[in-house]
């Protein structure tokens, strides 16, 4: 796989995370945790959640703790199996509608990431849905999952995968831990393409919208209120945007000692002026 | 062309709606109860949703007409707008649109007879004449293939000359507009910023030639055309920019046969500005320093009074004065 920059991926079961372990070359972090918690060198983390969606949602809650100081956002996917009344076992789907089977409460993965993938609707579910009443696909945690994860990142970069376990013709009954991971396999290419293409626009997104080293340095010498960060953090971007280059050195910095001197003479730099 | 299609449920069987999915049969179509659970919710990205928006069709409620805001128009003629549509096929980098919603889908109201039926009761409560703007929240012609806006609104003003519909774009898709007998209340008015600042901001936005090309067909087959000058941003020579752009244009225009001709400059109000800015933190156009008139925002210049007073003065040697006016 190229270049991956950090998604997390969340699986309810540990047979659905199995061939993602390999595929993904996932090491298991030793960690006082509630759940089963991998990385991978390039940053990718897995955690295996638990059934149903309290479950899904306070994996996403812990992931997102473990990882609240980190300076760049990450993407988010849940990958799993569901039931579906007439899509053949093993057809992986995107999903682009995830309903509440409880409340009717509906969410929508942003269409702009589906790039001609198949998608669904999918309506998450407290107990196995046996009778498929509707033409959606039907799960156990995708909900909790999409609900809590868009709390934490825009909602482009949140995304689920289902891959269909059963249907009219194949009872749940007939799930083996066999059959999941052949369908998880038979899938891999899919969630691969899906997990390069979230992380391209990651890419994109943190670079435009995360800060760097430089201002992370600024800000942890400097001594500031909150306010005084915002107002730095502006100019900050006003300053690049209008394509100015090397802060430090062009206003060297190392020899300010205080963060208002600082935006004094950066306030010079960023006079009216054309684009 | 859309990455989806959403649909209220209730609009799945509607003639007009039926028509637009069967043109797109290969593009996931979702139902939804309410535009407003996928359009403009909280936690999204304008941006990354502009890379391919999808298409959301939905029923206007409520006020579908409204009073225009002040200094918006040509005349003082009591005036209105509408939109059939929220948000642009285009990505003009200057656009308040980007600012005033936090989804870059396209929301088409699919109930033009309930506009229709509005649009009428103001002409008719009105002694004086009337103006409707069409273009406010979208560009009217940008989707005419798939929305049929001309061939339903043009009628419709056909049957009332009192009230004039002006129709604000940047599109060329004048195909419908051709198609039909041209009516003296029907004003398309196309916008154009210099080559220099199209050539930075107007993405995806037809050429300065295809458009010139587009009004002057129009206007030789009899359609009453104006010209937006809009927004100016001054980019250094924007006297000599603006100048190249008049010269280019009324080499191919009559002047003297434009229904109106404006000039405005980049102004919006503050909390569309205050999103952009996070929107677009890289966009050296949003890092200039702005001035706050009463929370609208505008770029602060202190050139800006003697460069538009030029660029006026070069247009009304194509111009008639009394057909231009200055956008508030």
């Amino acid at each position: 796989m190229k270049d991956l920059k950090p998604v997390n991926i969340l699986v309810a079961h540990t047979l659905e995370a199995k061939p993602l372990i390999a595929y993904l070359d996932l090491k298991k972090l030793q960690l006082d945790s509630p759940f089963a918690h991998y990385e991978n060198s390039q940053g990718l983390h897995l955690v295996i959640s638990g059934m149903g969606k309290l479950a899904m949602t306070a994996a996403v809650a812990y992931l997102a703790a473990l990882q609240s100081n980190d300076n760049e956002l990450r993407a988010w996917v849940n990958v799993g199996i569901a039931g579906h009344g007439d899509q053949a076992l093993g057809t992986g789907l995107l999903v682009n509608k995830i309903t509440d089977g409880n409340t009717q409460a509906a969410l929508y993965p942003p269409a702009c990431m589906f790039r001609g993938m198949a998608t669904t609707a999918l309506i998450t579910v407290d107990k196995p849905e046996l009778n498929y009443p509707t033409d959606a696909a039907y799960d156990m945690e995708a909900y909790g999952f999409y609900h809590c994860a868009n709390r934490f990142v825009t909602a482009e970069l949140v995304q689920v995968f289902k891959i269909i376990s059963d249907n009219r013709k194949s009872s749940i009954d007939n799930i083996t831990p066999a059959a999941i991971n052949t369908w998880i396999q038979s899938n891999l290419q899919m969630i691969g393409e899906l997990i390069e293409h979230l992380s391209e626009e990651l890419k994109r997104y943190n670079e435009v919208y995360a800060f760097g080293d430089e201002y992370q340095q600024i800000v942890a010498t400097m001594r500031m209120s909150k306010t005084l960060k915002s107002q730095f953090s502006k100019a900050y971007r006003r300053y690049y945007a209008l394509g100015n280059k090397d802060l430090t050195a062009s206003l060297d910095v190392e020899n300010i000692s205080n963060i208002r001197e600082l935006l004094a003479k950066m306030n010079v730099v960023l006079k009216p002026g054309e684009v | 062309m859309f990455s989806a299609i959403y649909v209220e449920s209730n609009l799945k069987q509607q003639p007009r709606v039926e028509q637009i999915l069967s043109r797109f049969s290969e593009t996931p179509v979702i139902e939804c109860e309410r535009y407003t659970e996928v359009f403009n919710k909280k936690a999204q990205n304008f941006r990354l949703q502009k890379s391919a928006p999808a298409l959301i069709i939905a029923e206007k409620f409520g006020h579908k007409v409204l009073a225009s805001p002040g200094g918006y128009g040509f005349d003082d003629s009591q005036s209105f707008y509408f939109s059939h549509m929220l948000n642009c096929v285009y990505d003009c980098r200057y656009c308040f649109l980007q600012g005033m919603y936090s989804s870059a889908n396209y929301v088409m109201f699919a109930n033009y007879e309930d506009f229709a039926a509005e649009i009428v009761e103001k002409i008719e409560a009105s002694n004086s004449p009337t103006v409707f703007y069409s273009g406010y929240d979208c560009d009217s012609l940008a989707l005419e293939p798939v929305s049929g806006f001309v061939d339903f609104f043009i009628p419709l003003f056909k049957r009332y000359p009192q009230a004039t519909l002006e129709i604000r774009t940047k599109s060329t898709q004048i195909r419908s507009l051709s198609n039909l007998e041209p009516i003296s209340n029907c004003v398309i008015a196309m916008s154009f910023t210099s080559e220099k600042a199209s050539e930075k901001w107007e993405h995806k936005v037809p050429s300065i030639d295809k458009r010139i090309q587009a009004l002057r067909k129009l206007q030789a087959q009899g359609w009453p055309v104006a010209i937006r000058f809009e927004p100016i941003i001054n980019q250094g020579d924007v006297v000599e920019d603006y100048k190249n752009l008049f010269a280019k244009i009324f080499a191919e225009l009559d002047g003297n046969k434009l229904h109106s001709v404006s000039t405005g400059q980049f102004r919006m109000p503050q909390n569309y500005h205050k999103k952009i800015v996070s929107l677009y933190p890289d966009e050296p156009l949003f890092a200039l320093e702005v001035k706050n008139d009463d929370g609208m925002i505008s770029l602060r210049s202190d050139e800006q009074a003697d460069y538009l007073k030029a660029i006026e003065a070069d247009l009304f040697s194509y111009i008639d004065k009394q057909r231009y006016y200055r956008c508030a």
